[in-house]
C-alpha cells in the first residue's frame, strides 16, 4: 500500500451514558491509502457512521487511535445541512472563511467550486429553492471549499431518487479523480458500494466491527447497470449475509 | 427545475392584480373595525349609560382628530415613544447579553435560567411600588420596570432559539472548522434568529404594557405623556377624550406589533419557513 492518509488502530467506542452501556464499535483497525475510494458497508447498527464521526473529530474513541496524518477532513451527511439563512454563495464563502482563505480569493474560488459541481447559475439561490440533488451538490462544493484531502460521506445520497443518485455518483467519481482526494463513503447499499469503491470494508453489528474487506478491481468509469458491478454486489450481499448468520449463531450460542 | 418553480410562483401571484391583493389583506381588519364601532353605536343608542360616561363613536372620532392639531398631544406622544424606545433598547441589550451568557454557561443556566422564566410570569405592575421606593417618582422607575418586563422575554427567545439549533447544522459547522466565538457568530446566532425575533415581539408587548402602567402610576408633573393624558381626562370626566387617548395607545401597540410580525415574516421567508406562498 502506498503512503496512508488515514490509520485507525484498535478503536473501540462504547456509550456508557445510556441506560445499558452499548458497545458501538470494537477493535477496529483500518488503513486507507492516499487517493483511495473506500466504502464502509453494513446494515444499520454496525457502527459505520460512528466510525465516520470519530474520523471527522466529532466524537472521541473510547480507546484506540485515529491518525489522519495531518490531512484536512471534510464531511457530507445524508442531509445537505446547508445553512438556510445563507445563499449558495454564502454557504461556500463561510467554508472558505472558516478555512482562512483570504477574502480576495473568494469570488474566484466560489466560481470554480460551483463550476466543479455543475451549478454555476445557482450562486444567488437559497437552499430551500433547490432540489435535493442540487443541495447535495452544493454540500459537496462546500466540503471541497475546505481543501480537504479526506472526504467523509455518510450515506449522502440515501434520500435521493435513483436518477439523481446515479448522476451524483458520476459527479463524486469525477471530483475524486480530478482532485486525487481520499474518499470514505458510508452506505448500506451493496450496489452503491460496488459502483464506487476501490475497496469495500464490510462491517457487522452487535458489536460493530469490521468483518471483511473486498477489493473491487473493476475499471472506471463504471455504471450502476454494469454486469460486473451487479456481480460484485452479489458477492458483497453474500458476504454480508454470511457474517450476519455467523453473528446470529454466536448470539444464540452464548 | 428551480427556474420552473420560481416561474410558477410568480405567475400565481401576478394572477391577482396588486390592488386586489392589498384589498385581500385589508378587509378583515376593516370588518373588525366596523363590527366594533357598530356594537358601540348600538350600545350608545340604547342609552345604557349617560352621554358623558359613554360618548358616541363620532364624538370620540372628533376628539381624536382634534388631538392631531394640538402641540401638547404630540409632546405627550413623543415622550411616551421616547420612553418606549429607550426602555426597549435597554431591554434588547440586557436581554441579548443575558441570553448569550445563559446559553453558553451551564452554571449560569442553572442559576439564572429558571429565574428568567419566573421573572416573565411576574406582572410588571407589581414591580412599581418597589421601583418607586428605590428610584423615586421619576424616569428611572419607569425605565426600570419596562426593562424588567421586556428583557426576560428577549433573553428567553434567544435561549430557546440557541437550544433549538438543529444538531446536524452544528455538526456540519464543526466539521467546517467553526469553534467558540466563530461558531456563535456565523452559525448559532443566525440559526437562532427566527426564535429571537419572536422573543423581541413578545418583549415589545411586555414593554408597552409596563410603560402604560408606569405612566399611570408614576406621574411626573412637568412631563406630558399618554399615561398622564389618560389620568387627566379621567379626573376631568372627559370620557370622549379619554377613549380617544385609549385608541391612540391601542393603535400604537398594533403598529409596532405589525412591524415585528413583518420582520419575523421576512426572516422566515429567506429560510423557506414561510407558509405565505401557499
Amino acid at each position: 500500500m502506498s503512503q496512508p492518509s488515514l490509520t485507525v488502530t484498535g478503536v473501540t467506542k462504547s456509550f456508557t451514558d445510556t441506560a445499558r452501556p452499548v458497545t458501538a464499535l470494537t477493535e477496529v483497525n483500518l488503513e486507507v491509502a492516499d487517493g483511495e475510494f473506500v466504502c464502509l458497508l453494513g446494515r444499520s447498527g454496525c457502527g459505520k457512521s460512528t466510525l465516520l464521526s470519530m474520523i471527522a473529530g466529532l466524537a472521541r474513541p473510547s480507546s484506540g487511535r485515529i491518525d489522519t496524518h495531518g490531512n484536512r477532513v471534510g464531511m457530507m451527511f445524508q442531509d445537505a445541512n446547508l445553512f438556510p439563512w445563507l445563499t449558495v454563495r454564502g454557504n461556500i464563502e463561510l467554508a472558505l472563511r472558516l478555512s482562512g482563505v483570504p477574502k480576495a480569493q473568494w469570488p474566484a474560488r466560489v466560481a470554480e467550486l460551483l463550476e466543479m459541481v455543475q451549478l454555476p447559475q445557482a450562486a444567488a439561490q437559497r437552499p430551500h429553492q433547490l432540489s435535493g440533488g442540487m443541495r447535495q451538490r452544493v454540500a459537496l462544493a462546500r466540503a471541497l471549499a475546505q481543501d480537504c484531502r479526506i472526504l467523509l460521506m455518510d450515506e449522502p445520497f440515501a434520500a435521493l431518487d435513483a436518477l439523481t443518485r446515479d448522476a451524483l455518483h458520476d459527479e463524486v467519481e469525477r471530483v475524486w479523480a480530478e482532485r486525487g482526494i481520499t474518499v470514505i463513503f458510508v452506505t448500506h447499499n451493496v450496489r452503491e458500494a460496488a459502483r464506487l469503491s476501490d475497496r469495500v470494508v464490510v462491517m457487522s453489528p452487535s458489536p460493530g466491527r469490521i468483518v471483511d474487506q473486498v477489493e473491487i478491481g473493476l475499471p472506471r468509469p463504471r455504471r450502476m447497470e454494469d454486469a460486473a458491478v451487479a456481480e460484485q454486489s452479489g458477492r458483497l450481499r453474500e458476504l454480508m449475509d454470511h457474517h450476519d448468520h455467523v453473528t446470529a449463531a454466536q448470539v444464540l450460542a452464548s | 427545475m428551480t427556474a420552473l418553480a420560481t416561474k410558477a410562483v410568480t405567475e400565481s401571484e401576478s394572477y391577482r392584480p396588486r390592488t386586489r391583493r392589498l384589498w385581500d389583506r385589508v378587509w378583515p381588519g376593516l370588518l373588525a373595525l366596523v363590527l366594533v364601532i357598530g356594537a358601540w353605536q348600538l350600545l350608545y343608542w340604547s342609552a345604557w349609560k349617560p352621554d358623558y360616561v359613554l360618548p358616541s363613536p363620532a364624538e370620540v372620532g372628533a376628539d381624536l382628530v382634534g388631538f392631531l392639531g394640538t402641540a401638547k398631544f404630540w409632546l405627550a406622544l413623543g415622550n411616551t415613544l421616547t420612553r418606549a424606545v429607550i426602555g426597549f433598547g435597554l431591554a434588547l441589550l440586557i436581554g441579548t447579553a443575558l441570553g448569550v451568557a445563559v446559553s453558553a454557561s451551564k452554571v449560569l443556566r442553572a442559576a439564572i435560567g429558571s429565574a428568567l422564566t419566573g421573572l416573565q410570569t411576574m406582572p410588571s405592575i407589581a414591580w412599581f411600588p418597589f421601583a418607586i421606593l428605590i428610584f423615586g417618582l421619576g424616569e428611572e422607575a419607569i425605565t426600570f420596570v419596562v426593562v424588567l418586563g421586556a428583557a426576560p422575554s428577549i433573553a428567553n427567545g434567544l435561549i430557546s432559539g440557541i437550544d433549538e439549533v438543529p444538531p446536524p447544522l452544528l455538526r456540519t459547522a464543526k466539521v467546517l472548522g467553526a469553534r467558540g466565538a466563530t461558531l456563535y457568530r456565523y452559525v448559532i446566532l443566525p440559526a437562532a434568529l427566527p426564535t429571537y425575533v419572536a422573543g423581541l415581539k413578545q418583549g415589545w408587548a411586555f414593554a408597552w404594557r409596563s410603560l402604560m402602567a408606569g405612566e399611570l402610576l408614576v406621574i411626573i408633573a412637568s412631563k406630558p405623556s399618554l399615561g398622564v393624558q389618560l389620568q387627566y381626562f379621567r379626573e376631568f370626566a372627559n370620557a370622549s377624550s379619554l377613549i380617544a387617548t385609549m385608541v391612540v395607545v391601542l393603535a400604537l401597540g398594533m403598529i409596532f406589533d405589525a412591524l415585528f410580525s413583518k420582520l419575523a415574516e421576512s426572516v422566515r421567508k429567506t429560510r423557506g419557513l414561510s407558509a405565505s406562498r401557499l
